[in-house]
């Protein structure tokens, strides 16, 4: 029996290659083995040598590729992480330039927004204070001239009163020149907002009062009181005033 | 062309209806001795201007109604035709209210209506 003893390893190991190798010990050969079973194993020694070899070898070279994946990898990597990066500043770069120009267009756009907003919204204030403002001068007018033209219609001419007459003949021709100047200039502002009839009540207002209130015996010194005049007068002041009350209050 | 200037040529202060009781400045008082004399003296085609702003302050209806539709009432002319021989300016925009009234008493007369007193005499 020609077993080489180097073979004879009990319970040893090949750590480096990570393979396990059986191993018997040389008694148990010279007690309990024949020559067919030394045979065998020497065959089956042989082709685990080889396996062996085969392993370490194949080892080796995975050993080698892994270790080049790595590096490969790292340098895959690399490049894309340099790739990325430059890709990435320049974007950052691009972006900040962008985001700056949008910032900046956000701005002015809300800062010019803001101001459209104000001049519009003072600009409604202002034509509704307008609007308040000639409404109720042109209703202090109406009141005026409704006074002044019912105290003259009620009472016939009198020769002992002649300058109050002429007073209130005067101050009822001026009124109603001021009341048509109004009348106008609140329709020109507040055109859009006034409705139909609120339109014709205020156009045809001082025309009509004109005629009732300087006509027939106006100025004359045969006039007589004239009762129905004076509910005219009354009648179509209040009708104006309260058409020009519901433009204000709008 | 011939012009009319109812604050120069007649008075300053155009008021009332009738002669009697108002007076020389009364609507009447211009129908009869100013604007009819002018309407008469116009030659075919021939505008009268009006001028109804200069030194007037104001009119008031009793005067417009008799001075100037009176013309038509009394059936010196009809509405049309004294319409386009009238040539009414201002530069006072608030005059355009008496315009439009004259215009709107003009066109509402009614043509020989009435009988004027001294219509036989002119």
């Amino acid at each position: 029996m020609n077993v080489d003893d180097s073979v004879y390893h009990k319970n040893d190991s090949d750590h480096s290659s990570g393979v396990a190798t059986v191993v018997l010990n040389k008694s148990d050969f010279d007690h309990n083995v024949n020559e067919s079973d030394c045979r065998v194993i020497e065959s089956i020694r042989l082709s685990s040598k080889n396996i062996v070899s085969v392993i370490d070898d194949s080892l080796v070279g995975l050993e080698e590729k892994i270790d080049k994946i790595p590096k490969s990898i790292e340098e895959s990597v690399g490049v894309a992480s340099s790739d990325i990066s430059e890709a990435v500043i320049k974007s950052n770069e691009d972006i900040g330039n962008d985001a700056i120009a949008l910032a900046v267009f956000v701005a002015i756009l809300g800062a010019f927004s803001a101001y459209l907003f104000n001049y519009f919204h003072w600009r409604m204030v202002r034509k509704k204070d307008n609007v308040n403002n000639i409404g109720m001068e042109l209703i202090g007018l109406i009141e005026e001239l409704e006074e002044t033209a019912l105290r003259y219609w009620i009472r016939p001419y009198d020769k002992d009163q002649k300058e109050e007459i002429l007073v209130d003949e005067i101050r009822i021709k001026t009124i109603v020149r001021q009341i048509d100047k109004q009348a106008k200039i609140l329709k020109k502002i507040n055109n859009s907002k006034m409705g139909r009839n609120e339109k014709e009540c205020i156009e045809q207002f001082p025309p009509k009062i004109f005629d009732i209130v300087t006509g027939g015996d106006f100025e004359s010194k045969k006039r007589k009181s004239s009762k129905g005049r004076a509910m005219k007068i009354s009648k179509s002041c209040s009708d104006v005033k309260s058409n020009i009350r519901s433009i204000v209050i709008k | 062309m011939k012009e009319l200037n109812i604050g120069k040529k007649f008075s300053t202060d155009p008021s009332g209806r009738y002669i009697d009781p108002d007076g020389d400045a009364s609507g009447e008082a211009f129908r009869e001795n100013y604007l009819r004399d002018a309407i008469n003296s116009l030659e075919p085609g021939e505008k009268l201007v009006v001028i109804i702003d200069d030194g007037v302050e104001s009119y008031g209806s009793s005067f417009l109604v008799e001075g100037f539709a009176g013309m038509v009432k009394y059936g010196y002319i009809h509405p049309k035709e004294l319409l386009d021989k009238l040539d009414i300016r201002y530069t006072d925009e608030d005059f355009e209210f008496y315009k439009d009234k004259i215009i709107q008493y003009i066109n509402e007369a009614k043509y020989n209506s009435e009988e004027y007193p001294r219509k036989n005499n002119i």
